[in-house]
C-alpha cells in the first residue's frame, strides 16, 4: 500500500490546502483613490467582478481628510468602514463626518507633528442585513474644542427591523429630548413627546394614530394649546417619510396655523429636520457608492398624510410652469445683469423702464411661481389641495395684467403701467395648476416683450456706437477731401476745377442721402459704402492733381534729342506725336468731361483706374512699336474707340 | 577737337593770303571811276536738305529755284537759274562740319535769244564747305568757308567752258525771337554776309565777285523742318569792267529739310 505512505498524505494535504486557497483568490483587493460623488477618498476594498461589474464583496474602507493648516476655513473629514456581501450592506458600518478648523500652533510630540482640531465631529453608526436597514441606527454628533470632547450636541437612536422602525425613537439635540413610538408596520403612532429638560414646565406633544398626526399640544404649566390637524381619517392617505417636507405638507394642507405653532416655541420639526439631515448625510454616502453597492432602501419613519396626486394634463402644466419659469429667470438675469443696458438706463429711459418693469416682474410676481417650483422641486405638489394653492400663493383675486412700475429717473419718481401681450391669459376661469400655468405663461410673455425691446435698444445703441466711430471716420474723409480739392484748385490750372468741383459736388451730395436716412439699421452698412466712396474720390482727386506732372512727364518720355544741322544745334523732337496729343487732347479731357457729366460713387474707382492706367500705358507704349497704333489713331477721334485702342476699358 | 582748330585756323589763312595777293593785282590797274548798274529784282525759292544717312554722315540736297525780273514783271519774271547741288557731309562736332560734292548748275539766258545763243547752259562745279559753329549766349554765330571750282560757258553756241575758283566767306548769326534758344516754334531772325571772291585765268580786275548782304525771317516748326524768308541785297564787279557793279534785290524763301529715315530705337543716343 504504498500510496498511504507518511510522506504520500503530507503531500495530499499540502496540495489540498492550496487548491481550497485558491478558491479565495477569486475576490480581489482594491486600494488606491476613487471618486465618492465628487471627492476624492482613499479607498480600500474587497471586490468581485461579476461580469464587467464590480460587487463589493468584504470589508470597505474609505477616508478622506484635507488639511490646510494654513487655512482657516473648514477642513473635512470622512470616513467610511464597513462590510459588503455580494454588493450589499450588511453588518455593522460606522460613518463618520468632521468639520473642523486646524489649530495654527502645531506641536511636535515624540517625533509627530501635532494639530489639534476644533469642531463638529458626527458619528453614525448603522446596521444592514441584507441591504435593509436592522438593529439600532445610531447618531452622535460631538462638538470638539482643541481635540478635547466637549459636549455631545445631538444623539438619536432608532430601532430597525427589515427597514422598518420598531419600538422607541429617542433624538436628542442640545437640551431638547424627543421619545416617540411606532407601530409595528412602522408609522408613528401615540404621543411623541418632547422633554425640554432645563425648563421642564414648557410642553410639546404630536398626537400620532396609526401614522396619522390628530393634534399638537404645546406650551407651558400655565396653557396648553392644541393644534388639530388631521381630526378625522384621512379620506386618500399617502405614507410619507417623517422628515423636513412633513410640517411643510400640513402647512400647505392648511391644517394648522403655522405662525401659532412657531410663536408657541415649537421644537419637534427642528430636531426632526436635523435628525432627518443627518440621516441624509449618511444616504449620501450609499447612493454615490452607487457602482459598488446594489441600491439600499434608506429607512423610513413614516407617517401618513392626505394625497392629491396631480392629474397627466396637472403634470404637463407643471412642466410648462416651470419650463416659462427657467426661461423668465435666465432671461431677465442676463439683461438685469448686462452691464450696457444698466450704463443705458441713466440716458435712455425707455431702458429703465424697461428694466425696472423686468426687476419688478422677478421680484414680485414671479415669487408665487418661484414656490411653486420650489415645492414640486420637494415632490409637494401631491400633497397640495388645488383650492388652497392661489390663496396662499397670494393669487386669490385674479391679477392685473396690467404691471405698475415706479421708477426714478433724473427728473424724480414716475409710475408707469406695463402690459404684455395676450392679456387674456389672466382672464379665464382656470383655478389650480392650469391658472397658475396661464399665469407663468403671460409673465413669460411680459419678459419675452420686455427683452425684446432691450435688445432693441441695445442694437440701436450697437448702431450708434458703430455709427459714432464711422461717422467720425467720415467727417475726417470729407475734411481731407476738402482740404485736397483746395489744394488742388489752387495748385492746378483753372480748366481742371469743373472735374475737381464735381468731386467736391459727389462728395457732399452722398453725405446728404446718407444724412437724410432714417432707417437706423441700414445706415452703418451706408455709412461703409460712404467711407469706401470717399476714399475713391480721394484717389481720384489725387489721381487728377497728378495730371500736369504727368503730362509733363510724358512729354518728357516722348521727347527725343535731335541734331539739327542746320543750326548745329540740339533739339528737343517730340515723337510719336498722334499718342501723346491723343493723351492729351483727346483722352484726358474725355475722361474729365466724364467726370464732370457722370461721377458717381459707383464710377469713382472706374475713372481713376482710368486715369491711372492711361498714364501707366503711355509709359508703355514709349518703348513699343505703335506705328500701326498710330496709323489707327490717324483716322480716329472718338474717344471711346481710342480708349479701346489703347487697350483701357471704361 | 584740336585737329579741327588747325584745319579751321589753315583755311582761315589760306583766304586772307588769297584775298591779299588779289588785292595786289588790283592796285596795278586801278578803274578811274566806279560804276553802278540798276539794280535787278530776283526771285529766290530755295531747298536745303540734310538726309541722316548715320551718326556722323549726311547727304546734302539743294535745289534753287532763281527767278529774276524781266520786262513786264519785277522779281519773278523770268526763270534764270535751276541749281542743283550735293554734296557728302561729315559731322566732326557740335562746331565744326565739312561737305564735299557737286553742283550741277542751269543758266537760262535771260536776254532775247539771237540765234548764235543757246537758250541754256549747264555749268559745273565741284565744292568743298567748312562750317564753323559758335554758340554766343543764345545766339548762334556761323562761319562759312566755301571753295568752289567752276567750269561755266557763255551762251554761245560756240563758247567753250571757262574754270574759275570761287571763294566764299560767310557770316551769319541767328538770333531766337520768341524763345531763348533755337527750337522748335522759335521764331528767329538772321542776317549774314557773305563775301564771294573769285580767281582764276579770266578773272582780271574783277576778282569780287559778289557781295551778299542778307536778312532772313524764319520758323522752326520742328527740328526737321524750318521755313524762312528774308531779302538779300549784293552787288559784285562785272567780270568784264571791274569798275563797274551790279546790284540784285533778292526776295528768298527758304525750306530747310533734315528728314531721318533711321529707326527710331537707332538714334539713340543723341548726337554727342
Amino acid at each position: 500500500m504504498i500510496f498511504f505512505t507518511p510522506r504520500f498524505l503530507w503531500i495530499l494535504f499540502v496540495g489540498v490546502l492550496f487548491y481550497t486557497q485558491s478558491f479565495g483568490q477569486t475576490k480581489q483587493r482594491f486600494s488606491g483613490p476613487m471618486y465618492l460623488g465628487k471627492l476624492k477618498v482613499n479607498a480600500q476594498y474587497e471586490y468581485d467582478l461579476l461580469k464587467e461589474d464590480t460587487l463589493l464583496d468584504g470589508r470597505l474602507s474609505l477616508k478622506r481628510f484635507t488639511i490646510d493648516s494654513l487655512s482657516l476655513g473648514l477642513n473635512y473629514y470622512l470616513s467610511v468602514d464597513g462590510v459588503c456581501t455580494e454588493g450589499i450592506p450588511d453588518k455593522n458600518w460606522q460613518l463618520k463626518f468632521g468639520e473642523f478648523r486646524v489649530d495654527r500652533n502645531p506641536q511636535l510630540t515624540n517625533y509627530h507633528l501635532q494639530h489639534k482640531v476644533s469642531g463638529l465631529y458626527h458619528t453614525a453608526t448603522v446596521r444592514w442585513q441584507a441591504g435593509k436597514a436592522h438593529g439600532s441606527w445610531i447618531h452622535e454628533v460631538k462638538k470638539l474644542n482643541e481635540s478635547i470632547p466637549q459636549k455631545t450636541l445631538f444623539e438619536s437612536k432608532v430601532n430597525f427591523k427589515e427597514g422598518i422602525p420598531v419600538g422607541i425613537i429617542s433624538i436628542k439635540s442640545h437640551q431638547h429630548t424627543l421619545l416617540g413610538r411606532f407601530l409595528k408596520n412602522g408609522l408613528a403612532h401615540d404621543v411623541w413627546e418632547l422633554n425640554f429638560g432645563e425648563t421642564p414646565g414648557n410642553i410639546e406633544q404630536w398626537h400620532f394614530s396609526n401614522g396619522r398626526l390628530e393634534k399638537v399640544s404645546i406650551g407651558d404649566n400655565q396653557q396648553v394649546n392644541t393644534l388639530k390637524v388631521y381630526t378625522n381619517e384621512i379620506q386618500r392617505a399617502k405614507n410619507i417619510h417623517l422628515d423636513h417636507r412633513y410640517l411643510q405638507i400640513l402647512g400647505l394642507q392648511n391644517l394648522y396655523d403655522s405662525s401659532a405653532y412657531a410663536k408657541a416655541g415649537g421644537q419637534i420639526p427642528s430636531v426632526i429636520q436635523m435628525h432627518s439631515s443627518y440621516n441624509q448625510r449618511v444616504a449620501g454616502v450609499f447612493t454615490n457608492l452607487k457602482q459598488l453597492v446594489k441600491k439600499v432602501s434608506m429607512p423610513s419613519l413614516q407617517v401618513k398624510v392626505a394625497h392629491y396626486p396631480l392629474s397627466q394634463k396637472e403634470k404637463k402644466q407643471v412642466a410648462t410652469l416651470k419650463s416659462n419659469y427657467q426661461k423668465i429667470t435666465s432671461t431677465s438675469q442676463a439683461l438685469l445683469k448686462n452691464t450696457n443696458l444698466n450704463i443705458l438706463k441713466y440716458a435712455n429711459e425707455e431702458v429703465l423702464f424697461l428694466l425696472s418693469t423686468m426687476q419688478a416682474i422677478t421680484q414680485k410676481h414671479l415669487v408665487a411661481i418661484k414656490k411653486v417650483v420650489q415645492y414640486d422641486n420637494k415632490d409637494l405638489l401631491d400633497f397640495w389641495p388645488r383650492s388652497n394653492m392661489q390663496q396662499q400663493l397670494g393669487l386669490d383675486k385674479k391679477f392685473s395684467p396690467e404691471i405698475k412700475v415706479t421708477y426714478q429717473d433724473s427728473t424724480g419718481s414716475k409710475t408707469r403701467v406695463f402690459t404684455g401681450p395676450r392679456p387674456e391669459l389672466l382672464q379665464s376661469d382656470q383655478q389650480g395648476v392650469a391658472y397658475l400655468a396661464s399665469y407663468s405663461s403671460y409673465l413669460l410673455l411680459c419678459i419675452n416683450t420686455i427683452a425684446e425691446n432691450l435688445n432693441k435698444e441695445l442694437r440701436n445703441k450697437k448702431i450708434q456706437q458703430e455709427l459714432s466711430e464711422l461717422e467720425t471716420v467720415l467727417l475726417s474723409q470729407i475734411n481731407e477731401l476738402d482740404k485736397l480739392i483746395d489744394s488742388i484748385d489752387q495748385q492746378l490750372p483753372t480748366k481742371y476745377q469743373p472735374t475737381t468741383q464735381k468731386i467736391r459736388k459727389t462728395a457732399n451730395t452722398e453725405l446728404r442721402l446718407y444724412s437724410g436716412n432714417k432707417d437706423l439699421a441700414s445706415k452703418p452698412t451706408q455709412a461703409r459704402a460712404l467711407i469706401n466712396c470717399l476714399k475713391n474720390l480721394k484717389s481720384l482727386a489725387i489721381s487728377l492733381s497728378q495730371l500736369p506732372d504727368r503730362w509733363t512727364k510724358i512729354q518728357k518720355l516722348y521727347t527725343e534729342q535731335v541734331w539739327n544741322p542746320f543750326t548745329s544745334t540740339i533739339m528737343n523732337d517730340q515723337i510719336k506725336k498722334r499718342l501723346t496729343q491723343a493723351y492729351q487732347e483727346l483722352l484726358i479731357p474725355s475722361i474729365l468731361k466724364s467726370i464732370e457729366t457722370d461721377l458717381k460713387c459707383a464710377n469713382t474707382q472706374t475713372h481713376q483706374k482710368a486715369l491711372d492706367t492711361l498714364y501707366k500705358k503711355m509709359q508703355e507704349l514709349r518703348k513699343q512699336n505703335t506705328t500701326r497704333l498710330e496709323r489707327k489713331l490717324r483716322r480716329e477721334n472718338n474717344p471711346e474707340v481710342v480708349l479701346e485702342l489703347f487697350g483701357i476699358s471704361m | 577737337m584740336r585737329a579741327y582748330t588747325q584745319i579751321e585756323i589753315t583755311l582761315v589763312f589760306a583766304c586772307l593770303l588769297f584775298f591779299t595777293t588779289t588785292t595786289q593785282g588790283q592796285q596795278a590797274d586801278t578803274p578811274e571811276k566806279l560804276k553802278f548798274k540798276t539794280p535787278l529784282s530776283r526771285l529766290w525759292i530755295n531747298t536745303y536738305g540734310n538726309i541722316r544717312l548715320s551718326d556722323k554722315w549726311f547727304w546734302i540736297a539743294q535745289t534753287h529755284f532763281r527767278f529774276q525780273e524781266n520786262n513786264t514783271t519785277k522779281f519773278a519774271g523770268q526763270v534764270a537759274q535751276l541749281y542743283n547741288r550735293h554734296a557728302i557731309s561729315y559731322f566732326f562736332s557740335k562746331k565744326f562740319r565739312a561737305s564735299l560734292g557737286g553742283v550741277l548748275r542751269l543758266n537760262f539766258n535771260t536776254d532775247e535769244v539771237p540765234a548764235e545763243e543757246q537758250a541754256m547752259v549747264p555749268e559745273w562745279r565741284i565744292w568743298h564747305q567748312y562750317l564753323f559753329a559758335v554758340p554766343l549766349s543764345r545766339l548762334m554765330v556761323y562761319h562759312r568757308i566755301r571753295i568752289e571750282h567752276r567750269w561755266t560757258r557763255g551762251f554761245n553756241k560756240n563758247s567753250s567752258f571757262i574754270f574759275r575758283n570761287r571763294w566764299r566767306y560767310m557770316l551769319n548769326v541767328k538770333i531766337p525771337i520768341n524763345k531763348p534758344k533755337l527750337a522748335p516754334g522759335a521764331f528767329y531772325i538772321a542776317p549774314e554776309a557773305e563775301l564771294i571772291m573769285q580767281s582764276g585765268k579770266p578773272i582780271i580786275e574783277s576778282p569780287m565777285e559778289d557781295l551778299r548782304l542778307h536778312t532772313s525771317f524764319g520758323y522752326i516748326l520742328k527740328p526737321q523742318l524750318t521755313v524762312a524768308a528774308g531779302l538779300m541785297y549784293s552787288t559784285g564787279q562785272e567780270i568784264t569792267d571791274g569798275a563797274l557793279y551790279n546790284q540784285k534785290w533778292t526776295l528768298r524763301f527758304h525750306v530747310y529739310f533734315s528728314p531721318d529715315f533711321r529707326k527710331l530705337e537707332n538714334r539713340l543716343p543723341a548726337v554727342n
